[in-house]
This record gives C-alpha cells, structure tokens and sequence, in this order.
C-alpha cells in the first residue's frame, strides 16, 4: 500500500543575491510508493512507463559481461551527455540525486536530460531515490554534499539490485564516473566511463564522443602561453568597486585576434587585442574586462586576419609541442606587430584585456579537422565553421574516417599551457561539400530548430477534416461575398495575406487586407503555440524552408488559398479617391479569396485591358492607390534602399543549383507591400492605444550621424554631396546622387548607406519611450508586424492583440506582463536574426556549390577598402568577395600601400578606392578538401604579379543584375 | 436630575481574578514574614518549575521557548550579515522586539490593571541588559574588522504575561542564543580594503556561542522584610516594593530598577543594598542552573 | 526549478500533485486565552487563541451610531504575520500588507459557523500568528482558528477549513509551500465548511486566465476534503482526551 514518512526536516545553508547568509528549512516526505521502472520487476505496481530491459545490456562491455543497467553520476551527466544520447547506450538508470545535481551544475545538459527521458523511446529511467524511505541517505554533520551524494548513490545502487533479485537473471547496476578518483569510495560496482565505454562492443568507437577529463596540463608544464583568470570572488569584488567591467565577448569575424566586448552601461564597446587580452575568451562568453587608461587606447586594426593552422600541422603538434608553440607565438607576435598602429585621436576606442570568464557560452560547433602531419598522432586541428570561434584541438582514433567531413565537436577546456582550447568529438554530418551536410551546418550554426514537430505540437492541431461551423461563422463578420484575392511570389503554398478593393455607394474607396486568423489555431500556452514561440520565425534556406508552424496550418487551414473559406484576420478602410484614409475597422472575419495570384499573373490582369473581371478591377484600384501611398511615404522621408537578392534555379534532380538571378521585382510587388504597411501602421496604432504598456512593436532606430560618415567620405570622393541630417534629406540627396556613366553608383551608395543602419527590433511598448517607437527606414512613429502570423511568431502576438482589443478574444496573464513580453521580444530578435543569417549562408553556400567546377570573370565593384583587403560586390550574382592584397604567400605580397585618410590601397600606378569598377575572376579553391571556399581574384586592372589571366570560359546564364529596392521591412 | 448618577467602573468585575482584599493580603503576607512560606508552599526564592524547549522554530537560526509559571515566552534568534557601525568597526549589531501574542485590541483595554509589564518596558529592559550594557559580547559578533559582523536579532514572543514575563524573556533570550548556530565563515581577504566571506552548504558546520557568561534577570519582590521572586497575582498585589536586577555569573549588575508599591515609598539604602545583593546571587544561582539544563539538551 | 520535477514526477518536498502536508495540532498551549492551539501544517506554524465570549463592556459613549456599525455577532479577528517568521526576517514589525484583509477573512469564515444569538452582547477574540510561514499562510491560519474556537467551548456548527492551490501546465498543486509559492503563478485560497463543500471565502493571487478557475477551485475543494479528514481525526482524538466520557 502507498504511504508516506512523516516529513523530515532538512536544513541547508543558502547564500542570498546580496551576499548573506540565509537558513533554508525544507520538508522532506518520503514514500514506498516510487516505481523503479524495470521490466525485470514483479514487485512494483505495473505502469506504463517501464523503460529498462528485463535482461539489459546482456554481454555489451567486454569488463562487465553480467546484465546490467548503467547508473551515471552528475559528472558523467554533465560532461558526458552526447554519449548517453547516443542510440547504442541503453539502459541508464538516472538516480533523482543525480538529476538535481545535474540541474544545479549545469542547466543546459539538464535540459538534454530532460528530452532524453522524455524520449519514450529511449531505454532510461529516473529512480526518485531521494524520496523512497529505502534510499533515503541523510546528510551527516561535516559531510560535504558530494561525498553524501555518493553516498546515497551506493545505496540506491544497492537497494536496486537488491530489489530486483528474485528476477531470472537479476541484472546488477554498474555506477559510472568520469573520473577515477570516487572510484575507490564506492562500495559497489562501479567503472570510469572511459574503461566502460572502452570496453563496450558497438558498432563504431564511441570512445571520441567522451570529453576527456581536465589535462591538468597546467600543473604539468610551466610554459603558459595566457595569464590565468581570477577567482569568481576576486572578479565580484572588482565589479562592485567598478575595477572590472562585465559584458559580452565578441570575437570579430575578420580577425581573429581582435575582439570586442560590449559593456552595459558604456556607449562605445571594448576593444581587446592581442591572444594575451584576448586570455582564452571564446565567442559569446559572458567575461570580466579591465579597461586599459585612455593613453593605451586605440583602434579596430582593419587587418583581415585568419587564424593559421598550417604551423600546427606542419610542425607535428604531438611531439614537438614546444616548438609548435615557439613557432606560433613569433607568429602571432608577428601578426600583433602588425596591428599595432597609428590612430588618429578621434577614432579612439576603449580597449581593454579580460581578466576572467564569468560565464561560458560554449556550444557545440560544426567544421572540419586538418589533415594531421604525423601518422602516429591522434591529436587534430578542427577548424570550426564559424570564424568567430578559435580552432580547436581534437583527440581522435576515427581521425581518418573524419578527414572530408562535417564534423560537430564540444570544447572541453582551455587549460593555460594550451594554445588552442581542447574539445572532443560529438558527431558526424556528412562530406564536406555535400549539401544535405552542409545545410545542417548551417542549421546547427545558426540555432534553427530543425526537428520534426513532437507529437504534442501535432496534438495541438484540429482534426481533418476541419469543417466551417455555422457557429464560427456567426460569430464573425462574413466577407465571403467579396471579390478578394492574394498575390504571392509563384510557389507559395504558406499565403497569409489577401486584399479586396470596391467602390463604395458614396463613391469612396473600401480597401481591406485579409491576415490568416493563425491565432484561431495557435492558443496560448499550448505545445503548439510555446515550440512556435520559441521558433520565432519560419526560416527560408534556398532549397528549404524550415516551418515555425506545423504544415497542416502554415500550408492549408491559414492558407488563404483561392476558392476556399477560410478564417482571417481584417482590416478595412475607407479612403477617398486620393487614398485619404477616412476610417478603420477591424474584425475577426470569414472569407473566400477568388484567385491565387502570382505578382506576374497579377501583373499580366492589371495591364491587360480587355480583362474588367471584378478581381482585376480591383487589382488596378489598388496598384493606382499603392503609387499614391508610395509617393506620400516617399515625400515623408521614407528609405528605398538597395540590397542583392539572389535566386537559384535548382536542378530537380541532383538539388545542386544550375543558374543564379537576382530577384525581380514588378509593380505589383510593390502593390501588396504598401498595404501590407499600412495595416501593419494601422494595427500598431491600434494596440498601442489599447494596450500602451504591453503591446508588441517594431522600431527601426536612427542610426547615430556619425555612422554615414563612411558612405559620405566615399561620396565625396566622387566629388556628391549626400546629407544625412535625417531620413529625408538623405532619402532626397541619394535620390540626386548620379553619376553619368555610371548606373551602378547609385545603386552601390544605397547599399553602403544600408550597411550604415541600424537593426529593426520588436519591443514591448512599456519599455520604450514614446518618442523612440519611431520606424526611421518607413518614417513613420510606429509600427509593427501584422500581416505574416504563418511565418513570424511577432504577428501571433500582435494578432493576439488586436483580437483582444477588438473584444474578440481574451487577454491571458502573460500577454499582460512587461516582463514575458520583454523576453518573447528577446527571443523573436534573436531568432530573426539568426534566420536572416541561415538564409545568407545558404545564399553563400549555393553560390559555393555553383562555382563549384567554374571559372568566371565578372564586373565587380569595391565596397570596401580595407587595411590588407578590398570587399568587392559582384552585381551579377549579388555576391560579395574579399580580395586579399597580402596574402600568406610572400610572392603575392607586391606592397600594397594603404592610405586610411583616403581610403585607399595603392600598387605601383593602379590605386582602388570605393566605387572603382574591376574585373575579377570567381572560382572555387577546392586545393584543400575540407575547407571549399570561393575565392576572388583580380583580372582588371591588369597588376603585374598580383592580377590573374582572364578565363577562358564563358559565363554561365543568367538574368542581368538587378537591384531589389526594398522598403527594409514590411 | 434624579437619575443624574455617575457611572463607576463595577469593581468587583474587575477583581474576580486578580482582586485581593486587606484581609487575604495580611494573611498572605504574615505567613510569608513569620513562616518563610508561601501559598503554594514554596520558599521565597523558589521558583515554579521552569520549562525550556529548544529549537521550536526551525527556520530561525536558534530558538527557545521558555515557561516559567504562569509565563511563557518564544524568542527567536536570527543572522544576517552586515556592515558595522563607524564608530565600533569591531562590534556586531543586536537588534530586539518584543510583540504579544495576546491580540492587539486586549492589550489595549487592559492596561491599567496588567501586572507586569508592558511589552514596551520588556523591550527596553531587554534593550538595555544585552544590547547597550555588554550582556552579549557584541565584538564576538565581529567578522571582519569594519566590514563585517554578524547581526542578531532576537523577537520575543510573549504567548502568556504572567508575573515573571521579564525573567522568562531573559531565560529565553540566553536558551535562544546558545541554541543559535553561527556559520562558520572563510573571509577572503582582497584588494582594495573588501573582503567576502565565504561559507559551505553543511548545516552542521557551525560554532555556537559561549552563554555562560551571558547575564539572566531576576525580578524580586519584597513583602516585609522577605524577598519573594516568581511572585503570583496576590504576592505582586501585596508587595510593597520590587526591582529588576540583571546579573551575570560574576555577579556583576548590568541592569538595575526599583519600583516601590503602593503606600510605602522609598528603599531604605540598606534594604536596597540588601535586594540588590539577594538578586544578583539569585542571578548566579539561576544562571548556573540553566547552563546545566542546557548542556543536558 | 521546476515545481514538479520533470523526471520523478514529485514535488521538491516528495509530495504528489494532491498531497497535503503532515498536520500537527497542541491544544491549550497559551494559558492565558480561553482557547488556543498551536497548529502545523508542514513547516507552517500558527498560534491561534481565542479569548471570550467575554462581556462587550458598556457602551458609554452615547454616540449610537457607532453602535450600528458594530458587529451583532461580536466576533474580531486578527490576522498577524511574526517578524521572523520567513526566511529573511522583516523589518518592521507584522506589516503584511494583507494583514487586515485575511482578519477580515477569518471573520466572514467564521460568522458563518458560529451561533450569533448565542454570543449576544458578548465578544469572542480569535487571533492567529504565524510563528514559522511556509506558505499557505492564510488557508493554515483559517484551519488554526475553528480549532481554537473548539479549544475554548464556543459553540460551531461545523469546521472551517482552508486550503492554498496553485496552478503549473495544467497540473494542480494543493497545500502549496512557501517554495512553491515564490513563482508568481496562479493562487487561490478558499476558506470552506468542508462537509458541505459550502466556500465561504476565496481569495485570489497572481492574475491568471479565468479558465483555470475551475481546475484550481476543483482542486482547493479536493484538498480542503483532505484537511477535513485529518483535523476532523484531531478534533475526536483532543475530545476523548478531555472528556473521556463524552462520547460523540
């Protein structure tokens, strides 16, 4: 029968925000009534969540033949966790002490225990032995925890073989531990994971999936190539006295030696420079920082520079480790040596050198291993696909194996006498150069969650067939009658807006937009609606599409696919004849689009004059209207700028990519983005009245005068005067800005005038100045996102909004608090972010896989003019390449000299600056196998030593360039 | 105006209880001063059984919860750490209240006939023996000269205000803090004059105060010649003079106050000498007896 | 942390969802009242006393007005929170902010179940104090009281009991603890004549959508169901022990 202990009493000392001391006194009941979850079992009440086998693990670890279960302990949980996941470990017993240490040593590899128990299919079980009365194990006076944890390990250990004795055979359970230091405290079967793992017979060696324990290489050697970082406590002291600053650590992309981290509370970020400053801080890393006086001060360096693995590997790391290390310090000191420079005051930044780590961010990290030098050496260079993270140092067997593939591999540590920080191997992804493995890099390296919906998420959705109820009709507005109709690019299956034009009897204009009523589906709170939330975003790859909501609703119920009812979201108005906005109205509505259009086929309505078709009637309304929208945002200061869009077309057979164009855009692109705009105006007019603390916007802010400074010099090398005091002015200078002969200056200004701009964020309006709501690229005070909830997790809440101000729905406590808004802000931010990045990586990737067996000469254009590089834009792909002026091989090195004043870079009598036309050669720089990468050459002008020879082939097909104008966000 | 009549409060209601007439008093008072016995039989410096329970609350750092005839009293001891004050950089802080169980709006009626005192007088009394006096050693309190020591605070609970309420409070004051549990700490010394303390998780790694040392207070109340302690109702009403002595193991006077009841006022310098010297060794007497009781806890 | 751990199931303390804490109850602790007990449920402790029916003194001041407003039933409640009772001690003595709210709570609550033409011109103090909080403050303390009321002879027609519930992903969690009750989730506290299932008062916590109302009413109900039984038990028990005659 079930019962329960009287409550124990127990008592901890705990250690509040502020520093003190504060007695914790909690009760404790413990039970007889906890399932061990063995199918050996004929003791406990059967359940359905028996997960262990009957007869586990039977003859799988060569030093343990016996059945047995495998119990690890928080370490092993913790550094250990890709190796329980992996599908050949079976049978783990997770005791709940080692569940909550688990969660008090690190929360992420808690999170990864908890998918992994919640996998039913996954063979492990948690055994609450902290509140079964058998296994309960007190604390004794001048205990420590962890010995009194082991402790109860051992015990519940015991209790469990015990337990399951009279089963025919009776399994034993076998204590992992990382290290072998417990082993001899343990009074019970028990191993280091290494020799089990070791000794296990699986299909490939699982022995490179284990992070290898702390070197100690520290005590070992003297020779320390960083300072060491200080104490947690000494760091806290120094941040309370205002010695030390904390922030986040960003590694730049182009160099990587240099740094910047980003200080709350300080306008201008720290510099760090230099692998001594830099002391083993990893991208992202949350780190204390001293900040050097104003005298040491200095500037970002402009150098391009790539981390060089090629010493490592050419010196034979494993065995001459100290000259290795000889060698790359007169490297790097070289490569500082460069970088230090003469700064003129004005450009002066804080610069500063990390004293301690605060928080590791490490992640998991996709790339590929050097080639090794020495056969005998398991030791390997992985270089990590993201250039802000350092090359790592792998020990492996599979080595060979590995060469040419995708690899994900953890960092462990990064001990002092460490060059490189030292990781293990986790898993493989595929050939490098292979596209399935190369877009799950992509996907991995910019945090997409990419999983199939769970079968929670699909519980969420209605049953098929999903019928109209008469009773959803009532308690909308019925549009059905309307002669609606959307325009899409062609393929879209995820259509989530519509529009409707007629002529009122009074001779005004009703226009209305049509917004899938996606929160109809998506409730609050539920599986759904929280993996959406967390999503953020669909994410676009070239070849892909990754859904934010399951494809039963992204592709058919929100669809608003022509001839079908379907449920919307309206917003209507009343206009004159001159787009005079008179009234607005929105409502929850049913409706039923009359076509499915594509912007060319709507296009093709709207200029064929023998069509009068209610649908195309009222296509021309609206593309009439949309000019004078246009122009008047036009007139108010509004941005068109201009960056590349490119576009594949796939082979269909093979996926690789066979042509590129850049995107074209027709009249009627425009047509649906300006209504789109003006509903999402409206809306955020709307819910901001409503709700002013709470309601989720979207600000674009103005970027700071002193950042067109770039795009101004460069103009005014060109002998054009642009302005910048505010959006119109520079609007109506960049309107001006031609130079005859040239038609692609314009262009080229505009997208350097892009780069100059700020991010757009959602927010929460409660946080946020009024005056500060203002969309500086659509010049207007306020704004948000409405007319997407399909694929952006912004418009959900934004719905959620307007139905609740429009008394359609109700609120739900969440929606109100600053707080989980602040937060939903945070995360849609970041995950926009990354999405934008995941698709120009695909981009890039596909540009990659194009070129792959090409050599193509093409007109470029410098962008920038860098310290040793120049960043060209080629138009005809939209593609963007650096051009190396001193490169790694001395013979390419011609003297380049460069002139910061005027940005430029001169050799002999040829001379680049921004703007300058060259003609370069695109291929591909296949040489090494494991790091594919496009390589751009200069043909014109011809610079004896440096230029190559044109190629010989022609250039493949495709459409003329063309710039996408944007208006930055609809 | 016949029925023009001023309303007396009804006497007898008030003294149902605690009421004493001359009669009784000389009766009470005549065996005490030619018999040395009380109603109840004890001796004049008896005291009815004292009852002590420690650890009641289990959140508070120590507790004790103390009943001494018709009295019971809780006191809590609680820690935190804080900066001390500029000018004793090498003293902690202790901080007393004193509230009642009893509930606010019968405190309020009955305060002209409360025997005893008030939780005001309580408080300050208690004030003035551990906290200004030097009772408790406040430079044991000390962590870090003039930047960390340790703050106490005592609440006391009065659940029951008999006649002995001052010693009870003083009792459980002394029981609470040698119950209370001092985490022992690590103080990393650093740079620029801070320092942090550091301390483990393990509930069991604490030290405890030496008490011994920590005064009790006694209240006397004299009838004829004879000095009664833990009175009742009738022996208070027929005193004609008490005080309040705090004292410790050496006997030394930390707190002193006289009251004279009634009609005689006034202590002769002898008869003082004399209250002040019977307390001070009772003070001894009981301090000893708790020591024993508690170290048998 | 997780209320309810995601890999046992349980609560921190060991408990499942509809669990309530061990109860303990000392009857008489505190002399000087007609009635008191010291009453425990979990880590919460609450000295309850009564004092009366005792007279309602003279109404001297001939403002009748006053008079009016004066409860008939003669009943006062106090509501009050010891200083160190919670982990950080407060300063400031007793200032719950919700103080005078929960007095008034344990009046509405026990109006109900006394008899008012028995306690005519007469007073009947009931003071709870919480001596150790450990959640579910105001549920223990409407508990504490009918035993006090008991403990002193006042007549009632049924016992009052009180039961705080949370809400976590759908899951109720009754008798919450004051671990459980640090996240700002759903609250609800009701006061009920168990017996009947009658709630006399409901006091809520946090703002929360009102389709949980009912899981989490349905829930406080269950649980009160189980307070009933235990201190029901306590009653019988503490009346065989004084009055070994009476039988009921």
């Amino acid at each position: 029968m079930a019962c329960r202990d009287p409550a124990r009493q127990l008592i901890s000392i705990r250690r509040t925000n502020d520093g003190n001391v504060q007695r914790v006194v909690r009760e404790r009941y413990l039970r007889n009534d906890i399932a061990c979850g063995s199918a050996a079992c004929r003791v406990c009440p059967p359940s359905a969540n028996v997960r262990l086998q009957a007869k586990p693990n039977e003859g799988l670890c060569g030093k343990f033949p016996a059945n047995h279960y495998i119990a690890p302990n928080a370490e092993v949980v913790v550094n250990q966790i890709a190796l329980l996941e992996h599908p050949e470990i079976k049978n783990i017993l997770i005791f709940s002490t080692v569940a909550d240490e688990v969660e008090q040593l690190s929360l992420p590899a808690f999170e990864r225990l908890k998918t992994l128990c919640a996998n039913t299919t996954k063979n492990i079980s948690c055994f609450a032995n902290e509140f079964h009365r058998d296994t309960f194990v007190e604390r004794n006076p001048k205990e420590s925890k962890e010995s009194r944890n082991l402790r109860s390990l051992v015990v519940a250990s015991k209790w469990y073989v015990e337990h399951l004795k009279h089963a025919q055979p009776s399994p034993a359970v076998l204590i992992l531990t990382n290290t072998d230091k417990d082993l001899a405290l343990i009074d019970a079967p028990a191993m280091t994971v290494f020799d089990y793992v070791g000794a296990l017979k699986t299909s490939e060696p699982l022995l490179d999936v284990l992070a290898k324990p702390s070197t100690l290489e520290d005590l070992k050697t003297s020779t320390f190539h960083y300072p060491p970082h200080l104490k947690p406590s000494v760091i806290q002291a120094g941040l309370k006295s205002a010695k030390y600053f904390q922030g986040k650590f960003h590694a730049s992309r182009e160099n990587y030696l240099e740094a910047t981290v980003s200080v709350e509370g300080l306008d201008k970020s720290v510099l760090i420079q230099g692998h001594v400053s830099l002391n083993r801080a990893v991208n992202e890393d949350i780190v204390a920082i001293e900040i050097f006086p104003e005298d040491k001060w200095s500037a970002p360096s402009n150098l391009v520079l790539e981390e060089e693995p090629d010493v490592d590997a050419a010196s034979g790391e494993a065995s001459e480790e100290n000259e290795e290390n000889e060698k790359s310090r007169q490297l790097k000191d070289d490569m500082e040596k460069k970088m230090q420079q003469k700064v003129a005051k004005k450009d002066k930044q804080p610069t500063g050198k990390v004293v301690g780590i605060i928080k590791r961010n490490w992640r998991t990290y996709c790339g590929v291993l050097r080639p090794k030098t020495s056969k005998t050496s398991t030791r390997y260079v992985f270089v990590p696909a993201d250039r802000k993270i350092p090359l790592v140092r792998v020990e492996t067997q599979q080595g060979d194996l590995l060469q040419g593939k995708r690899i994900v591999v953890a960092i462990d540590e990064w001990p002092r006498s460490s060059k490189l920080p030292i990781g293990h191997y986790v898993k493989r992804l595929g050939e490098v150069g292979d596209k399935n493995a190369e877009n799950e890099v992509l996907l991995l390296e910019h945090d997409v969650q990419h999983d199939k919906f769970s079968d929670a998420v699909l519980a969420c959705l209605p049953t098929m067939p999903w019928i109209l109820t008469d009773e959803e009709v009532k308690k909308r507005t019925d549009f059905r009658h309307l002669a609606i109709c959307s325009v899409d690019p062609p393929g879209c299956t995820d259509i989530d807006d519509a529009l409707h034009y007629r002529v009122l009897p009074n001779g005004n204009i009703e226009v209305g937009v049509h917004i899938a009523d996606v929160t109809h589906f998506v409730r609050p709170g539920n599986a759904m609606d929280q993996e959406a939330a967390s999503r953020g975003t669909t994410v676009y790859l070239v070849d892909q599409r990754i859904d934010m909501l399951p494809g039963l609703l992204s592709g058919n119920l929100c669809s608003l696919r022509g001839g079908e009812e379907r449920l919307a979201m309206s917003s209507v108005w009343e206009m004159t004849q001159t787009a005079e906005i008179l009234n607005v109205t929105f409502s929850k509505s049913v409706i039923r689009s009359r076509a499915a259009l594509t912007y060319g086929e709507a296009q093709m309505r709207i200029d064929d004059a023998s069509l009068t078709d209610e649908v195309t009637v009222g296509l021309r309304g609206l593309n009439r209207l949309a000019k004078i929208l246009r122009a008047r945002r036009k007139l108010n200061g509004a941005l068109f700028l201009a960056s590349p869009e490119v576009r594949f077309n796939i082979d269909s057979e093979t996926h690789d990519p066979i042509d590129v164009q850049t995107k074209e855009l027709k009249e009627t692109n425009f047509m649906v983005e300006e209504f789109m705009l003006l509903a999402n105006i409206s809306v955020a007019e709307k819910i901001h009245k409503e709700f002013p603390e709470y309601a989720l916007l979207r600000r674009h802010p103005a970027p700071p005068l002193s950042s067109y400074d770039p795009v101004l010099k460069a103009a005014q090398s060109k002998h054009l005067d642009l302005t910048a005091k505010d959006g119109k002015s520079l609007s109506d200078s960049l309107e001006k800005a031609y130079i005859p002969g040239q038609p692609y200056f314009n262009t080229m200004l505009r997208i350097l005038t892009t780069r100059c701009m700020m991010q757009a964020v959602y927010f929460c309006s409660g946080t946020v100045e009024y005056h500060d709501y203002q969309h500086y690229g659509l010049a207007t005070p306020i704004y948000t996102h409405f007319t997407s909830p399909i694929r952006r997790y912004a418009d959900v809440m934004v719905h959620r909004f307007l139905a609740a101000a429009i008394s359609k729905d109700v609120t739900y406590p969440e929606l109100l608090d600053r707080k989980v808004m602040d937060k939903v802000c945070q995360n849609i931010n970041y995950r926009h972010r990354m999405a934008q990045y995941a698709g120009r990586a695909s981009v890039s990737l596909h540009t990659q896989l194009f070129f792959r067996n090409r050599k193509v000469d093409e007109e470029a254009y410098v962008l920038f003019v860098r310290k040793n590089a120049l960043q060209v834009l080629i138009p005809k792909y939209g593609l963007e390449g650096t051009i190396m002026l001193s490169a790694k091989n001395d013979k390419t090195d011609i003297g380049f000299k460069f002139d910061q004043e005027d940005q430029s870079q001169t050799a002999g009598s040829v001379t680049f600056r921004t703007f300058d036309r060259l003609v370069v050669q695109i291929s591909v720089d296949q040489s090494s196998l494991q790091h594919h990468r496009l390589v751009v050459n200069v043909v014109e002008p011809i610079i004896p030593g440096f230029s190559v020879t044109p190629s010989t082939e022609t250039a493949p097909v495709g459409a003329p360039p063309k710039m996408r104008k944007i208006a930055g966000d609809a | 105006m016949a029925d023009w009549k001023l309303e007396e409060p009804e006497a007898e209601d008030r003294e149902d209880d605690a009421g004493i007439n001359e009669n009784e008093k000389k009766f009470l008072s005549d065996g005490i001063i030619d018999h040395d016995y009380r109603l109840d039989g004890r001796g004049p410096l008896d005291y009815r059984t004292v009852r002590i329970e420690l650890g009641v609350v289990s959140s508070a750092t120590g507790s004790a919860k103390v009943t001494l005839g018709s009295s019971s009293v809780l006191a809590t001891a609680k820690l935190s750490i804080r900066t001390p004050g500029k000018i004793t950089p090498d003293e902690g802080l202790i901080e007393i209240s004193v509230d009642s169980s009893l509930p606010t709006s019968r405190r309020d009626n009955d305060d002209e006939e409360d025997m005893g005192m008030s939780e005001d007088e309580v408080k300050q009394i208690l004030e003035s023996v551990y906290r200004e006096s030097g009772g408790i050693d406040k430079r044991r309190l000390c962590i870090v000269k003039g930047s960390k020591c340790w703050e106490l605070f005592f609440d006391v609970i009065i659940f029951e205000k008999g006649t002995s309420v001052m010693d009870a409070a003083s009792l459980a004051i002394k029981a609470a803090l040698f119950d209370a549990k001092f985490p022992n700490l690590t103080v990393l010394e650093e740079e620029f004059d801070q320092c942090e303390v550091e301390f483990t998780d393990d509930p069991f790694d604490f030290w405890q105060m030496d008490v011994t040392r920590v005064p009790t207070i006694a209240s006397l109340h004299k009838i004829g010649p004879v000095f009664l302690v833990d009175v009742t109702k009738e022996e208070m009403m027929t005193a004609d003079a008490s005080v309040v002595v705090a004292a410790d193991i050496n006997r030394t006077i930390y707190y002193q106050n006289t009251e004279c009841g009634g009609s005689e006022c006034g202590f002769e310098l002898n008869v003082l000498e004399e209250l002040v010297e019977t307390s001070s060794s009772l003070c001894q007497e009981i301090n000893s007896r708790l020591m024993k009781l508690l170290a048998s806890a | 942390m997780e209320l309810i751990s995601p890999l046992t199931g349980l609560r921190r303390d060991g408990r499942r969802e509809d669990e309530i804490r061990d109860i303990k109850c000392h009857f008489g602790v505190a002399k000087d009242a007609d009635g008191s007990v010291l009453f425990e449920q979990g880590n919460t402790k609450i000295l309850a006393t009564v004092f009366g029916p005792s007279d309602a003194g003279e109404n001297d001041d001939d403002d009748g007005d006053l008079d009016l407003l004066e409860d008939p039933s003669g009943l006062e409640c106090e509501f009050k929170l010891s200083a160190f009772s919670q982990q950080d001690r407060r300063t400031g003595q007793g200032d719950d902010p919700r103080a005078d709210e929960y007095s008034e709570y344990m009046e509405m609550c026990y109006k109900v179940v006394m008899f008012p033409h028995k306690n005519e011109n007469s007073v009947v103090k009931v003071t709870c104090q919480v001596l150790q909080a450990d959640g579910s403050h105001l549920a223990a303390a409407l508990t504490a009281g009918t035993l006090a009321l008991i403990d002193a002879g006042i007549q009632i027609k049924d016992l009052i009991v009180g039961c705080t519930t949370t809400i976590i992903d759908g899951k109720a969690l009754v008798d919450i603890s004051s671990h459980e009750e640090l996240q700002r989730l759903p609250q609800v506290t009701v006061g009920v004549i168990a017996r009947s299932g009658e709630i006399i008062v409901m006091d809520m916590k946090n703002r929360f959508h009102k389709d949980l109302l009912n899981p989490i009413l349905a829930a406080s109900l269950a649980g009160s169901g189980k307070i009933f039984e235990e201190v029901e038990a306590i009653v019988r028990e503490h009346v065989k022990n004084s009055a070994p005659n009476f039988t009921t």
